[in-house]
């Protein structure tokens, strides 16, 4: 029987149809016993670790339970815009190879900060803010504040 | 010990401050831009306390640790004149200071005023003298 056969597509929606392509085993395993939720953090913990590695899936899984007024008393909880993006981005970008893993950060505002080097060994950043994308290319003098969905831009200021 | 400013007070220029760096910020390898970007940044007075001292103030109650949602891992010290030569000397140049901001849990508290973009951010970043807790 096909994945597709098992999981229609308008029941497990895309990133489940993702899991089937680069997990079916896993897929199979957890499709009779998990919820759609359960099914989807699973498909998100597999990108952040693939990125990340287990401590970023372990730090994004804690901040995300930090509450409303974390730190002084103005952090803002985790944001669902900041981290679909983020998410988004960790699927498609390639990070360079042969440096350490990308650091991940939360901030104030409730986004995810991204750190990384480049292979020239240049800090490269990209913070998913609620409203905004911001990205910074030490090497390439790259200072710049984008539209939150300008993955287009994004990706051409990190290529 | 130096003796405690009135809110709004200029803290000397020869006087160092202290940085927490908490989990959210801090992930065993890199420190986040986050650690100074914005305005109003959270500094301490080494002329009032020891760094010894910080690690206590910094984890009471109401002050920077939040258990088990965020911890303090580090603390970094920068010295005043040292930062306000850092921004003077980026790209687009920042008049840095630092003001006494008094608190009740933290009388050595004093801010940082001026909104700090990334750029700067990441060199007051990385010109942070970093102190261990084995170390203390």
């Amino acid at each position: 029987m096909s994945h597709a056969a098992i999981f229609p597509s308008y029941v497990i929606g895309a990133f489940e149809e993702e899991l089937v392509k680069t997990r079916p085993a896993a897929s199979q395993t957890i499709a009779g016993v998990y919820s759609r939720d359960a099914l989807r953090t699973q498909v998100e913990d597999y990108y952040i670790t693939k990125a990340l590695g287990n401590l970023g899936l372990i730090r994004i899984r804690e901040f995300q339970w930090y509450p409303e007024g974390w730190g002084d008393g103005k952090g803002r909880a985790s944001s669902p815009s900041s981290f679909k993006r983020m998410i988004g981005f960790l699927k498609k970008f390639a990070f360079p190879a042969g440096q350490n893993l990308p650091s991940v950060f939360f901030t104030k505002e409730g986004g995810f900060e991204l750190e990384w080097e480049s292979n020239e060994g240049e800090t490269v950043q990209v913070e998913f803010a609620p409203d905004r994308t911001e990205v910074f290319h030490e090497g390439k003098n790259v200072d710049e504040i984008l539209a939150p969905l300008d993955f287009e831009r994004l990706y051409r200021l990190l290529s | 010990m130096a003796e405690v400013l009135e809110k709004g007070h200029p803290v000397a220029a020869e006087e160092d401050v202290l940085r927490a760096l908490t989990s959210d910020t801090w992930d065993g390898t890199r420190f986040s831009s986050q650690t100074f970007k914005g305005a109003n940044t959270s500094v301490s007075r080494l002329a009032i306390y020891s760094v010894r001292q910080h690690w206590r103030i910094f984890r009471r109650s109401g002050g920077v640790e939040r258990p088990p949602k965020r911890t303090l891992l580090k603390i970094g010290q920068i010295n005043v004149a040292r930062m306000a030569d850092i921004g003077a000397a980026h790209d687009v140049p920042v008049d840095l200071t630092v003001e006494s901001d008094p608190l009740d849990w933290n009388d050595a508290h004093a801010i940082i005023p001026q909104d700090i973009k990334r750029g700067l951010a990441n060199k007051l970043r990385d010109a942070l003298d970093i102190h261990s807790e084995s170390a203390r």
